[in-house]
């Protein structure tokens, strides 16, 4: 009889108990996040940290990228004599999908396995325990700052990768077919809107809130000392990812729902 | 280490802000926002899948944007399309610019294209004609009607190619039995002409090995040189007795007028060697005392034989012209027997069909003028008539036949025959003369007992 009621939850319970708790965890960020002190310091800190020093990530996996896709597309494209839409058909790719989606896993694997081992870290050694005893609020202060981080870092380095997939392709092109700059990005920019541009960017705010919440979550929730902190950093990227992902697919389809025209 | 971050995070969002508005500036600057524009309307029956955004393009250049779709109120409304021009281009957009709905090349996006115009400008704001757009789906219900139409056309031709076919085997057939029939008389054809090929040949190797008068008169040149020696010579004496007769005429007009010519004796001497060298001449000509027919005899002999061998090719020729081997090649040069052509031959049928005549009519009294004692001859005016009508036919004499047809209306038939035949023949006369014609290409037909299209002279050219 006993045993029917302190059973192991199921995977299914799992499941849904933890989203349910990424949730309230989410929320609670939300909600502290308009509430002061705003931790500027902290912030700036953070963006240093998951921005500018993903820049070379970003900007070489960009680059790698653009040559890829430019290569991928000749190739699809000269079997119908569309050679001269290649730039087109690559700034379309890079910029609609490639570019942010890419972006989100990039940042993922590097800055929410930071996030995930640095706070699980903190919480193993009872730093944050520490911070609480000295009266300060070490969600508002190690959590908040990094989503809020996460949410600017993202956009701007998806448009660095956007940046550094169109010179790439730019470079493969003009070594194939002798383009000019400034052909290659008229032909690039001819067939894409405002909104083409600014929502699949904007999209990537929500990827940064994804990474910053889901990586903070299992990182100030660590339990098991070292080997918790390893399954913190790696729960973080495996989870972010796949979360970004689901959430990638959901996004483009509210973002057809509302720009009919100009959603790609 | 807080200042490090501070640069860092600085950089890195004015770096993605810069870049980002970079971005946009790119996309603005082809969408043409940065320049000056106006809009524009036109409408259309149906849109073919524009949108709202798509490209504006005039004279093919990229020009500005759709704006707006306005959805027709009723089915015999139209859409009404509201789009921008910038103002670069204001100069081509005309009232007659017609819009048209294009497909970016065969896959691509549709586009407003607008062609370039040729009256007053069109102002901001006014509508543009439009052209309905063209549907793949319509072309390929052509492209079906039009295969159709094919297929029906060549069951059609299927059958009037069988029934061809079969009149092609009938012909043949008839052919065929057409030339079982005429072997017979063709093998004959064939011996005869091989045999008169045969008598020509043996008849030309004998002319040419000197045989017979003819033969002798081409090849010999002993006969000739005794010719012309004697021509020579009898032409010598007629001088010489000319010139005896002058002084015999003046020594008589001397002595009636009672004037004795001191060298009357010369003058009877000089008779005397003339008479003397007469009479040499003429026993050259008479029969030598060993029974030789002389010099006389000999040019008798051989002007006969001459005047034989001419007669004889004048027939051989004659025999060439009828012959069935050159016939043709006598025609296509000219050579009509108008002699043996009649009046009523020269106008059948058979012979126009074998030549095109290009006739020039002149009245008698265009051409000739009466002569004192009775007759015609041509007049000057009549001379300078014929010229001026020669002048067209000369570019073509030289492989052409001119017949000159003479026409007289009164007198009985014979008559009529008569004259005709006399005005041809002096009007031909003076062609040959005039324009140093060869005879045989200029023939004269009297048409006056035959035809009479009035009194006087036609000029035919005749031509193949």
């Amino acid at each position: 009889m006993a045993t029917s009621v302190h059973a192991p939850p199921g995977p299914v319970r799992l499941f849904v108990s933890e989203a349910g708790q990424i949730s309230a965890f989410a929320m609670r960020a939300i909600r502290v996040a308009f509430q002061p002190p705003f931790e500027l310091r902290e912030v700036t800190h953070q963006i240093s940290m998951a921005g500018w020093r993903s820049l070379p990530l970003v900007m070489t996996s960009g680059f790698a990228i653009g040559v890829v896709l430019s290569m991928h597309t000749r190739a699809t494209m000269e079997r119908f004599g569309a050679a001269a839409m290649i730039p087109a058909a690559l700034a379309t790719s890079l910029i609609a999908e490639t570019g942010p989606l890419m972006t989100g896993l990039l940042v993922s694997g590097r800055v929410g396995a930071g996030i995930g081992a640095e706070l699980g870290g903190m919480r193993v050694t009872e730093q944050i325990d520490a911070l609480e005893s000295l009266a300060v609020d070490s969600f508002h202060y190690l959590v908040v700052t990094r989503i809020i981080a996460c949410m600017i870092a993202l956009p701007i380095l998806t448009t660095v990768m956007n940046a550094s997939g169109m010179i790439g392709g730019f470079l493969a092109e003009t070594a194939m077919s002798q383009v000019s700059l400034r052909l290659y990005l008229q032909a690039a920019f001819a067939d894409i809107g405002f909104m083409d541009y600014i929502l699949p960017t904007l999209k990537t705010v929500v990827f940064g809130f994804i990474i910053g919440t889901v990586s903070a979550y299992l990182g100030y929730t660590t339990t098991g000392g070292s080997e918790g902190i390893g399954r913190a950093s790696t729960r973080s990227v495996v989870m972010s990812s796949m979360i970004l992902i689901v959430v990638n697919v959901i996004l483009v389809r509210i973002i057809f729902l509302l720009f009919p025209a100009g959603a790609l | 280490m807080a200042s490090t971050d501070r640069a860092a995070m600085g950089a890195f969002v004015i770096g993605g802000l810069l870049l980002f508005g970079l971005g946009l500036f790119l996309i603005g600057d082809r969408r043409m926002l940065f320049s000056a524009s106006h809009e524009y309307y036109t409408e259309f029956a149906q849109v073919s899948a524009l949108e709202v955004g798509a490209k504006v393009r005039v004279g093919g250049m990229n020009a500005g944007e759709v704006i707006e779709i306005r959805v027709p109120r009723g089915p015999k409304s139209t859409f009404r399309v509201k789009f921008k021009i910038v103002e670069k281009l204001f100069s081509v957009v005309r009232l007659d610019s017609v819009a048209s709905i294009a497909t970016d090349g065969l896959l691509g996006n549709k586009f407003l294209l607008v062609d370039i115009g040729t009256t007053t400008l069109a102002p901001p704001g006014c509508t543009l004609p439009s052209r309905e757009p063209f549907e793949i789906g319509d072309l390929l219900a052509r492209i079906r009607s039009t295969v159709s139409n094919i297929d029906m056309t060549v069951g059609a031709v299927k059958g009037d190619v069988t029934n061809a076919t079969q009149t092609v085997a009938d012909t043949a057939k008839h052919v065929d039995q057409i030339v079982v029939a005429i072997q017979d008389p063709m093998d004959r054809f064939t011996i005869a002409v091989s045999r008169i090929s045969e008598d020509a040949g043996a008849i030309l190797a004998r002319v040419r090995a000197g045989e017979g008068t003819l033969g002798r008169l081409v090849n010999d040149p002993a006969v000739y040189n005794s010719l012309s020696a004697s021509a020579t010579e009898v032409q010598r004496v007629m001088e010489n007795v000319g010139q005896a007769s002058s002084d015999v005429r003046a020594l008589v007009s001397r002595f009636k007028s009672g004037d004795m010519p001191a060298d009357i004796e010369r003058t009877v001497k000089n008779v005397g060697e003339s008479s003397e060298r007469v009479k040499v001449l003429v026993s050259a000509f008479q029969p030598g005392p060993g029974g030789g027919d002389g010099a006389g005899a000999d040019l008798r002999a051989t002007l006969g034989s001459a005047r034989e061998a001419m007669s004889d090719l004048a027939e051989n020729l004659e025999a060439l012209k009828h012959s069935f081997f050159f016939r043709g090649f006598f025609k296509d040069r000219g050579f009509y027997d108008l002699g043996s052509l009649s009046p009523v031959e020269y106008q059948s049928k058979q012979f126009e069909s074998n030549v095109t005549k290009q006739r020039v009519w002149m009245r008698q009294d265009e051409l000739f003028a009466l002569k004192a004692g009775g007759g015609e001859e041509l007049s000057d005016a009549g001379k300078a008539r014929l010229d001026a009508v020669m002048a067209n036919f000369l570019r073509f004499t030289k492989d052409r036949a001119i017949i000159v047809e003479g026409y007289v209306v009164a007198g009985t038939l014979d008559d009529q025959f008569l004259r005709s035949r006399e005005r041809a023949m002096k009007v031909r006369t003076y062609l040959i003369r005039k324009f140093a014609l060869s005879p045989d290409y200029v023939g004269a037909m009297p048409m006056g007992a035959v035809a009479a299209y009035g009194d006087g002279v036609a000029l035919v050219l005749l031509k193949k």
